[in-house]
Parts: structure tokens; sequence; C-alpha cells
């Protein structure tokens, strides 16, 4: 299959090969990491946790009346599937040394005491009303911000008894923790640890009831940030953050959170009902956006977007650079077939076949360069996969290698190949008979 | 003699144009890919050294990606501690990051609001007026009655804000225009504030934002009493040993030491370093195999080239000119397509960089003022000038190898038969 002509200069040909299998390898390996950021960035917008999401600024918990609001929301049936307010805070969880004894107490005590030994954590704090997000999970899963929660385990309180009354009491002081804090400090449902406040100060304790897996890791970079996430009842991180109540100068603000999901009709999820849904919660809730599926869909494509670009940028300029060599190649090939070629035209082979044999060896070549670059490709793409698994600490697949994603790269390669091919094709095609016989004579 | 070199260069030119044309390509590359983190290094450095702080208090542990969504509690104690402590700062600008609903009309939203000490905040270059004036109150009565006597009297409010040259063009603002301020859109009181000028944020170049006295912002936001920052600014006479402060602050004599912790703009950017890592990690790897594929292109055509003129050295060779000069001008030829590539490869580069930083600043419009993410500085064009000096010495090491020692009298022979 491979023309005897190609062995006759073998070193440069091999040289050629090498080339193109490292470029070949390099763009599939970037290639791979591109298609793995499409394929979270599809992933969270799949997970997109609702039809429409209402939302403050930053993580300020700018929405009042949020339990009694979405309460309200829910019973408009005709429109709403589910409704789910929450709360997200950053915080700090106290983690008591493992032979110490159970603490329990709520902020209603008065027992903010010493506690000796206690580790401290860094974490996200999400309230929630058990029975409003459980409208929204699926297979134990519930989606957050496009992170899904897997759960192991339940509030055992379903509701949001401190809230029902009044912030006054009802406290359960129920926790779900993140797998990789339960697993670093060794513990087990049922144990206790403690909410701090700013100050350090240990305002209650919480018993946990489940586990949480999340994409985080627990190391990498993203652990510098967060450790982990936990669930609780959203009236008691409202009321440990002074979220239940808020006094400014002539304005009460009560029952704060950040963010109210809904889910809506089947029924109703055509655009003119979207259209009109949402005009009616931006009126419910002045000044706060609304956004659909869609929009948030958009924002993430929009990130990852210029990610893509830039490593597509790289791979082609790599393949680009391949395609020169193989370009100058065929030039010094041509080069030295002259007399070869002159023949070829004197005994009657056209322009054509010409042409198409210098497109045909430069195929060739790149075809080998990437049978050569593939096995380098995938292993390419597994270690920076693994390697920026660890550097950001989560369980994300960073990158996708597929028979399509070889397929579509080793099109580019022939493209740029096909291309590049051109001028020497061209040379080859309009060297002079004369000249050609005479070079050949005296070779 | 050098002469026939360069002469020789013309030869072949399809061939050299093909390989210069490469080389500039991978120099390019190196120049973009090494632009890239010393791009955003440099732009945060500036960005954060702009707003001339010398220190930062800020919630203990905090993350610097962090910094406006943690707050700490007793700002006016930690800020009089630090002025009655033995390193007392010349400047001292507290801030509080927050939001407020705003009300223009028919046009409600939602906006971020960074409530500062009107006085002290001259002291920093972080928001340039561009438009109208600064605070004409620079002082923050309503923060300094709850400081003196703990009762907060709404009439002293001030009610001027500065907004944000996007804000300004969102919403058709500009100087003397009114605006209404609360915490709440449904049962909130609403407080009618004038815009007193318009501000570029160095930091978030286009973000939409209002400024007003911190003490108005925290009696809006209920946070007065406990009086709650987002951080504070210090600024220090020149020639300060920063480091005895920051031992100070770790050291039982500051009482504060569990809520806040104090940071120079070293240690912040360090932080953000680690981030930018990655980047210098992907950089490395991809600028290695392009340069490896370079050097396996050129290394090759150079070899063939060698190959080709093999009857020309032999001649040299009888004729005298020694091993060592000829080793030189093979070495200096391929110095001279890498000098060519290299100075393409410096002009497409910067041509990259600027079409890149156009693309990027058009697209991310929170980018701070004069954020360039691609930058570049001697530390880019050494590399490339360096990669290029490196190639060119690597690739032609072969072919002069071989035309040194290729006897004379073997090329001739071959020639002859």
């Amino acid at each position: 299959m491979i023309p005897f002509r190609l062995f006759t200069r073998w070193k440069r040909n091999l040289m050629s090969v090498s080339a193109i299998a490292v470029s070949f390898a390099m763009v599939l390996s970037l290639s791979s990491i591109t298609a793995g950021l499409h394929e979270i960035s599809r992933e969270r917008s799949e997970s997109s946790p609702s039809d429409l999401v209402i939302s403050s600024l930053r993580l300020e918990p700018s929405i009042e009346c949020a339990h009694s609001a979405s309460m309200r929301l829910l019973n408009d049936t005709r429109n709403f599937s589910a409704v789910m307010p929450l709360l997200t805070v950053l915080g700090t969880i106290g983690i008591p040394p493992n032979d110490s004894a159970p603490h329990p107490f709520s902020p209603f005590d008065d027992s903010e005491s010493e506690i000796d030994g206690i580790e401290k954590e860094e974490i996200g704090f999400v309230g929630l009303v058990p029975e409003l997000a459980e409208g929204f999970i699926e297979d134990s899963t519930l989606k957050i911000r496009s992170e899904k929660l897997r759960m192991e385990g339940w509030f055992d309180e379903h509701g949001d008894p401190m809230y029902d009354a009044g912030y006054g009491g009802g406290w359960t002081g129920e926790i779900l923790l993140d797998d990789n804090i339960m697993k670093e400090h060794g513990l087990v449902p049922g144990d206790f640890v403690y909410y701090l406040d700013p100050d350090g100060v240990a305002r209650s304790s919480f018993v946990i009831k489940g586990v949480i897996m999340t994409s985080l890791m627990g190391g990498g970079l993203s652990s510098q940030i967060v450790s982990g996430i936990a669930l609780l009842h959203l009236s008691e991180l409202q009321y440990l953050t002074g979220n239940h109540f808020r006094s400014s100068g002539l304005t009460n603000r009560s029952d704060l959170a950040n963010a109210v999901y809904l889910d809506l009709q089947q029924g109703r999820k055509d655009a003119s009902s979207l259209r009109d849904i949402t005009m009616y919660l931006e009126g419910l809730f002045p000044g706060l956006k609304v956004t659909t599926k869609e929009y948030r869909i958009y924002r993430l494509e929009e990130e990852v977007l210029v990610l893509e670009i830039f490593s597509m940028g790289v791979g082609l300029s790599t393949l680009i650079t391949g395609a020169l060599f193989l370009a100058s190649i065929m030039i010094l090939d041509i080069e030295d077939r002259k007399g070869e070629i002159a023949i070829m035209r004197a005994i009657g082979i056209s322009r054509r076949t010409i042409y198409l044999q210098i497109l045909g060896d430069s195929m060739i070549l790149a075809l080998l360069g990437a049978l050569l670059g593939l096995l380098p490709g995938y292993f390419g793409s597994e270690y920076l996969d693994r390697m920026l698994r660890s550097l950001y600490g989560v369980k994300l697949s960073f990158s996708v290698f597929s028979w399509e994603l070889v397929m579509l790269t080793f099109l580019f390669l022939m493209f740029f190949v096909t291309i590049s091919a051109v001028f020497p094709g061209l040379r080859s095609t309009s060297i002079e008979l004369k000249r050609g016989l005479s070079h050949n004579l005296y070779r | 003699m050098d002469v026939l070199f360069l002469s020789n260069m013309k030869r072949n030119p399809l061939r050299n144009i093909v390989v210069t044309l490469a080389i500039a390509l991978s120099i390019s590359m190196v120049m973009v890919l090494s632009s890239l983190s010393v791009g955003v290094r440099d732009s945060s450095r500036e960005s954060l050294l702009g707003i001339g702080a010398d220190l930062y208090v800020v919630p203990e542990d905090l993350h610097p990606l962090l910094m406006d969504l943690q707050r700490f509690d007793q700002g006016w104690s930690v800020q009089r501690e630090l002025q009655l402590s033995e390193y007392p700062p010349s400047h001292v600008s507290p801030r509080l990051s927050d939001t407020l609903f705003f009300r223009i009309g028919e046009d409600l939203g939602e906006t971020i609001t960074v409530g500062v000490d009107p006085g002290e905040e001259t002291a920093f270059d972080q928001f340039m007026v561009v438009e109208g004036g600064w605070f004409s109150t620079l002082d923050d009565p309503l923060r300094d009655q709850n400081i003196r006597n703990g009762v907060v009297d709404g009439e002293l409010m001030t009610k001027e804000v500065l907004v944000s040259r996007e804000f300004s063009r969102e919403h058709g603002l500009g100087v003397g225009d009114g605006i209404l301020l609360s915490s709440s859109l449904i049962n909130g009181t609403e407080y009618s504030f004038r815009i007193e000028g318009i501000f570029v944020d160095s930091l978030a170049r286009l973000s939409p934002a209002i400024i007003v006295h911190l003490g108005e912002l925290q009696f809006m936001k209920g946070n007065l009493e406990k009086d709650t920052l987002t951080e504070i600014l210090l600024d220090y006479p020149s020639g300060y040993d920063l480091d005895k402060v920051k031992e100070w602050s770790r050291s039982g004599d500051f009482k504060y030491r569990d809520i806040v912790d104090i940071l120079s703009s070293e240690d912040i950017l360090e932080e953000i370093y680690e981030f930018i890592g990655i980047i210098d990690g992907f950089a490395v790897m991809v600028v290695s195999v392009t340069l490896f594929i370079c050097l396996i292109f050129t290394s090759t055509i150079f070899l063939i080239s060698a190959k080709e003129r093999a009857l020309d050295l032999a001649i040299l060779r009888a004729i005298g000119i020694p091993a060592r000069k000829i080793f030189i001008w093979v070495i200096m030829e391929s110095g001279i397509f890498y000098l060519l590539g290299c100075l393409g490869g410096l002009l497409l580069g910067s041509v990259s960089i600027y079409l890149l930083n156009l693309f990027l600043i058009d697209r991310f419009t929170s980018l701070p003022e004069g954020f360039q993410p691609f930058g570049i500085n001697m530390v880019v064009i050494s590399t490339a000038v360096l990669s290029s000096f490196l190639l060119a010495l690597l690739s032609a090491l072969a072919p002069a190898v071989r035309a040194v020692l290729k006897p004379p009298v073997e090329s001739l022979r071959g020639d002859v038969s």
C-alpha cells in the first residue's frame, strides 16, 4: 500500500511522520480537553436545577419572605409543580475530637461553651426546606447551582419547624455533611459537629443525619476556598446567620434567602407562558433577577467558549507547523525527483496524475503520523485529565476521548495537509520536460 | 566565504520561506503562551498595587477570591486598635461591599454597593472620579454618631451617591440626577440620593456599581450596630516595616487576631498566583511540544541541505578552509533562519496578543481597568529569543557535525563516480 518511493528517502519521511505524530498527539490531547470542557458545560446545563430561578446579586440574601412566598407559589398548581427556597452562605464548621463526649445544644441554650480541640473547616452551608427540596430530588440527587449533590440519608424532620414556630423554637439541629469532611475527620452519621460564628464561637451543635457526595474531592485548589458542603434546615441557617430577621432603619426584612428554584407544570413551559410567568415573578420579587434555563445555559456556554477557542487555536497552530513540515519535505522530494517526474511526463502520464501522486504521498505520510500519534494522544489526554482533576480538586472528567474526536482531528489534519500539498503539487506539474530530463542526466 | 553561505540561502527560496514561516509560527506560539501567565500576573499585580494600600484587614482565613463575600463585625474596634497600636497607619479606610435595590422611574433592580469613609478613601486610588466630583461630605456622620453614642438618626444621612460609568450608561444617569435606594423594594423605606459623581473602579472596569457613605449603607442594611465590614485598607508612611505590623497582628497584642487577618498585597497576590500556576504548567507543556516539532522540522531540513551541499563543503575543506570555520558557517546559516523566524514570530505573536486582548476585554466586561490578560514584557521577549537561539544551535548541530566529520575525499569521490 505504501509506495516504494517513500522508502527510498526513509530518513526524512520518518522525521516527517514523527513530527506529524507529535502534532497529532498534541492536537488530540487538547481537543479532548476542549471536548471535556464542553461536556462539563453541557452536563451543567442539563443539570440546571429548575425551569426558573429567582436570585439575588452575588450571594447576598436579598429575597424576602422566601419560605412564605414559596409556599404561596406552590399553591399556584396551575403554573408551578415544585418550589424551593435556598440560602447559601460560606461559614465555618467545628469538628470536635473523636474521643470527645457529645455536647448537644441549640442557639436558644446559653451554652456557648468552650469546646477543646475543635477543628475548623470552611464550608458552604445550604439551607433548604426538606419537604420542598424533595420535589427537586431525582435518584437521591439534588441539583443546586448546577452542582449535583448525591445523598445518603435525609433529614428526619421533613418540614421546617423553626419557621413554623416563628423562629422561636422547633430547633432540629440536623445536618447532612460532605463525604470528604466526614472521611477526613472520621465522622459517621449520628456524630456531632458545631456551627461556628465569625468570631469562632460555637453557636449550636448539629447531629449528622446523612452524607452528601459532590464533585469536590477534598483537595486541590477548590479545597482552599471550601472544604465541602453541608445541608441544613433553612430557618436554622437563617437564624444562625441573622437572616431570619433584619431590622434596618425603618425597614424590617425577614425570612431571607438568596435563591428560589421553580419547576413549571408541563403545559406551562412554552415560550409565551414562560414570558408571562417571568413577568409575574418579577412583579412579585421586585428588583430581583428571574432567569430561565436557556439564559443559564447561554451563560455557561459563554464561560467555556473562550477556553475552547484558546485550546483549539493552540492545537491548530501546532497542526499547521506539522503540515508546513510535510510541505517542505514534499518540496524537497520534488526537487530530488525532478528527473523521474520529467520521465513520467515524457511517457504521457498526465499532470493531474502527478499532482494526485504528490497529494497521495503527503496523505500517506500524514496518515502514518496520525496512526503513530494516536496512542500518545490518548495517554496525553488521560494525563491532562488526571492533572486537572487533582489540581482543581474536583471529580469532573476534563477530557473526553472518542472516535468521533479522533476522526474530526484527523479530518482537520488532512485538510491542512491537502492545502500544504497544493504548492508542491503544482510545482511538480510545472517541471519543464527538458530541464527535468537534463537534471536526471547530470545527477 | 560568508557570502557563499548567504547566496546558498537563495538557492531554494520556497523551501526557505516555508522553514522560516514554520519557525515564525512556533516562536509566535511560544510568545502567546508565555504572555498569558505574564499578562494575568502583571495585570493582577498592577491592579492591586494601584489601589495604593500597604496592608488589608480581612476576615480570618479568607481566600482572596472570596474577598467581597465574607465580613467581620466590630469594624470600629478593629480600626481603633490599629490606630492606637505601636504601628499606627497614616490612613485607615474601612469598607463594606453589599447590595442595595434601586429605583429610577420605572427601572428597578439590585446593584453592588460599596460603603466607604469618603475622607479616608481619598488616600487610595481604586475609585477614580471621571465626571462630577467626590462626596461633598467627607465625614461619615451616621457611623460617627453610632460610634460616639450608639444613637442612629436617619436624619443625618447625606444621601450622596457616586455611580460607576457603566451604571450611569445603563440607566442614562448623570451628575445631579436622583436615585432611590433601599434594602427592600417590598416594604422598605426608599431613600432619595443625589448623584455627586461618576467613577471608574480600577478593579472592576465595567461593573455597574455605586458608592455611598459607609454608615448609610450599614444603616440601610441593618449592619450599623455591629459595624460590619468586608475590609479595611491601611496606608503606612514610606519606609515602614510592614512585616513587623503583620507580626504584631498575629501576636497576642492584637485583640482581634481571631476574627481578622492582616495581609499585604504580596500575600493576596501569592494566593492568586497559585491559580495562575495552572496556566504556567499548561503553557510549558504546549510550548515544549511545539518547540520539539520545530526542532525536528528544522534539523531535518538543515541535514538535507547539508547533504545536498556535501560537494561544496568537501571542496571548501579541500582548498584548506578549516573544519572549525565550516562548522561555524553551518551554525550561522541556521542562526539566520532562526533570526528571521524569530523576528517574524515576534511580529506575529505581538499581533496575536493584541487581538486576543481585544477579544477577551470585549468579552469579559468585569475585568479590571487596564487589565491585559496577555502581556508582553522582557521575560516574554527573552523567552522567544532564547528559544530561537537554542533551537538554532540544536537544529544545526547534526548538519554541522556531519559537514565537518565527513572526509572531503569521500564526498569528492562520490561526485566523480
